[in-house]
């Protein structure tokens, strides 16, 4: 499904990532974990192919095709979703509006008819549900005044929306509390399939009890410095990141 | 926050000279049709009126950017294109998508058109006069209505108004009457050869009145005109009134508005502007709170492009305690546009327990485009909550990559978040109907 190599990419000129090397098979979920500041969000970033990432080394290879010279747009129509770390507020833009124009611009490029206004809205509202979403929030402006919970909730109502075939999830779970989380967790879990993968990037071995992985990573200082089976997780909680070994 | 007045000082006569150079085509056309439609046939006062209005124009001539409330906007090219006022009423149609609302007045280059007006659906308590059928009949009246709050003196456009006022409306609300269905003003500019009108509303609520007028500035692509036109309106004790205007005038026009309004004791005025139309146009409001529990709001959005300049000027007097005002205006600016946005807030001495929250953003789509954002805050009482900001920028990045996140094309997703910025004003129109109409309208600009 994905194929890093030798990842290098700089902010500012700032070197973030420095050589990362991960392959992620389909149907597999990896997790990456790392402390602040370890180029968690760097390399979701770059995967989604934000402005002002340069990367300046290696590849990243989504089936088959280069995925870092696809623009943005292209990217997410191909399939790769990345749930942000900091949902971005549009005000004045209502979420039903944003999500209406997505959904069609991911159905067109894979050749499924748009839907009109009346399918759309019966497709949020099952899928809304299901992630105990209000339809209130539809018509509020994106992430606009949403509480931390609301807006990760919103994160992952748009990729059940998108069904994407590789769902980055940058710090999905941060800033909920249990019942929230498990409610992410079973909307994650339940788009979990073959034909699907998924990067989940935590800071907390608390959301892998509950989206458990097929591997784990451990990103510090840009590189990855160990990685394992789901019990590495359980290790981590017990020894911290201090316990991981730096980056040479 | 405290800025002081700038003293006024009286003009140089450099300034004078120059002003009087620029009135003059203007004055002259003015006196030729004055005298070609038969002065005579007004009544004396409002002969007095025009004659007071052509002087103190003649003092003043246009307003030049010496003086400081015009420092951004230039009306030399105004002044040179010597517009005539309109003579004889002109046949027009009106635009397809107006035809369909109604109570409706429709004015045609100032002047009232019945023809193209339906004011059978006028709810009970609710009068539209002609202003030339009332002037004919009400002198006594209206004489002391007309300038009460756009006084001739010290403003070469007002006076301009004054001395070529033929006609326009006097709207009058009963006390205690609820009318807020829309009614629908059609100011309608056409121009076969260049002209000027200058129209004159009086507009009043009574009190606890409430009514909602939407206001259709619009125009027909030809020769340019000015469309110069003074609305002075009283809002009495607890009335409310929401007032729309989508200025659509032609592209190549000149607008002119003055709106002025007196709210009195828990009486409310609330203004939204859609400005798309013209290639120079300056929107100006003044508003005064004048009992306590008055409040005004006033949301503002202009969309420009091309060469066209829009100056929303707007000045809030708390001239009473415990009185409110918020305020949100917004640019967008494309092409070599240049928007101007001047908001004062005065409070004045004594006026406790005030709230007045000022927004100015300038969204600039090209390099080559302007905004002059200048808020104006005159404090003089302590006990105050006042907050205003000003920005100019940009499209978002972080907002276009999120969009661009989910699939959707960059020229798609910066139309969403235009939309997104002009849509904070247009939620506050409080007529779905009229909300979803001028939505659209915006979207259409937008794609256009
Ligand atoms: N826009 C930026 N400009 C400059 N430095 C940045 C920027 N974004 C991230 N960084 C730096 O890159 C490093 C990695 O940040 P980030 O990827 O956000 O880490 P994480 O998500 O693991 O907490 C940090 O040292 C951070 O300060
Ligand atoms: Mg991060």
């Amino acid at each position: 499904m994905l194929t890093i190599t030798g990842l290098r990419a700089s902010v500012d000129g700032k070197e973030i990532l420095k050589g990362i090397d991960l392959a992620i098979a389909p149907g597999e979920v990896h997790a990456v974990m790392g402390p602040n500041g370890s180029g968690k969000s760097t390399l979701s970033y770059v995967l989604a192919g934000r402005d002002g990432y340069q990367v300046t080394g290696g590849s990243a290879t989504y089936r088959g095709k280069d995925l870092l010279a696809m623009e943005p747009e292209v990217r997410a129509r191909e399939g790769v979703f990345l749930a942000f770390q900091y949902p971005v507020e549009i005000p004045g833009v209502s979420t039903s509006t944003f999500l209406k124009e997505a959904v069609n611009a991911v159905r067109r490029h894979r050749g499924e008819g748009e839907l009109d206004a009346m399918q759309f809205l019966k497709l949020v509202r099952a899928k809304a549900k299901a992630l105990g979403v209000g339809d209130d929030m539809l018509k509020r402006a994106v992430n606009a005044g949403f509480s931390g919970g609301e807006k990760k909730r919103a994160e992952v109502l748009q990729m059940a929306l998108l069904e994407p075939r590789l769902a980055i999830l940058d710090e999905t779970d941060s800033g909920l509390d249990i019942d929230a989380l498990k409610v992410v967790a079973d909307g994650v879990n339940a788009l979990r399939g073959p034909d699907r993968s998924m990067l989940v990037i935590t800071h907390y071995q608390r959301l892998l009890d509950y989206i458990v992985p097929d591997r784990v990573h451990v990103l510090s200082g840009g590189r990855i410095v160990r990685s394992g089976g789901k019990e590495l997780a359980h290790e981590l909680e017990a020894k911290g990141y201090a316990g991981m070994g730096q980056a040479a | 926050m405290t800025a002081a007045a700038r003293p006024k000082r009286p003009p140089s006569p450099k300034l004078l000279a120059e002003r009087t150079a620029q009135a003059a085509p203007f004055v002259q056309a003015f006196v030729r049709a004055f005298e070609h439609a038969g002065a005579a046939a007004a009544p004396a006062w409002l002969a007095a009126l025009r004659q007071a209005g052509l002087a103190a124009f003649r003092a003043q001539g246009f307003p030049t950017p010496a003086l400081e409330a015009w420092r951004f906007t230039n009306l030399r090219a105004l002044a040179d294109a010597q517009l005539a006022p309109a003579g004889d009423p002109i046949a027009a149609t009106l635009p397809p998508a107006l035809a369909a609302l109604t109570p409706r007045a429709t004015f045609v280059n100032g002047r009232f058109a019945a023809a193209l007006s339906d004011l059978a659906g006028l709810p009970a308590g609710v009068t539209l006069t002609p202003l030339a059928e009332a002037t004919a009949r009400d002198g006594d009246a209206l004489r002391t209505r007309i300038g009460k709050l756009v006084p001739a003196e010290g403003d070469g456009l007002a006076a301009l108004n004054a001395a070529f006022l033929a006609d326009g409306a006097v709207l009058s609300v009963a006390a205690g009457t609820l009318a807020t269905a829309p009614l629908h003003l059609v100011m309608l500019g056409t121009a076969p050869a260049p002209l000027s009108f200058h129209p004159r509303l009086l507009v009043s609520l009574g009190a606890q009145a409430q009514a909602t007028i939407v206001e259709h500035q619009a125009g027909a692509a030809g020769q340019p005109y000015l469309a110069n036109q003074v609305c002075e309106i009283d809002v009495a004790a607890g009335a409310r009134l929401a007032w729309i205007t989508h200025q659509d005038h032609a592209p190549g026009a000149f607008a002119v508005a003055r709106m002025a309004a007196a709210v009195a004791r828990d009486a409310s005025f609330r203004h939204v502007l859609l400005a798309t139309g013209a290639l120079l146009s300056r929107h100006e409001v003044r508003i005064r709170l004048d009992g306590p529990g008055a409040s005004t709001g006033i949301h503002a959005a202009g969309l420009l492009r091309g060469a066209a300049l829009a100056d929303i000027t707007t000045a809030i007097e708390h001239a009473a305690p415990h009185t409110t005002s918020d305020e949100i205006v917004k640019l967008v600016l494309d092409g070599r546009s240049r928007g101007v946005f001047q908001g004062r807030i005065a409070v004045a001495p004594g006026a406790q327990k005030i709230e007045g929250y000022q927004l100015s953003r300038g969204l600039l789509l090209s390099e080559d485009a302007t905004a002059n954002l200048k808020p104006e805050l005159e404090i003089f009482a302590d006990d105050v909550k006042c907050s205003h900001g000003s920005t100019v920028g940009q499209v978002d990045p972080a907002q276009l990559f999120y969009l661009r996140a989910r699939g959707i094309d960059p020229t798609t997703a910066r139309r969403l978040l235009v939309e997104g910025f002009v849509g904070e004003i247009l939620e506050k129109v409080p007529d779905d109907e009229t909300r979803a109409r001028l939505a659209a309208q915006a979207a259409a600009w937008l794609a256009g």
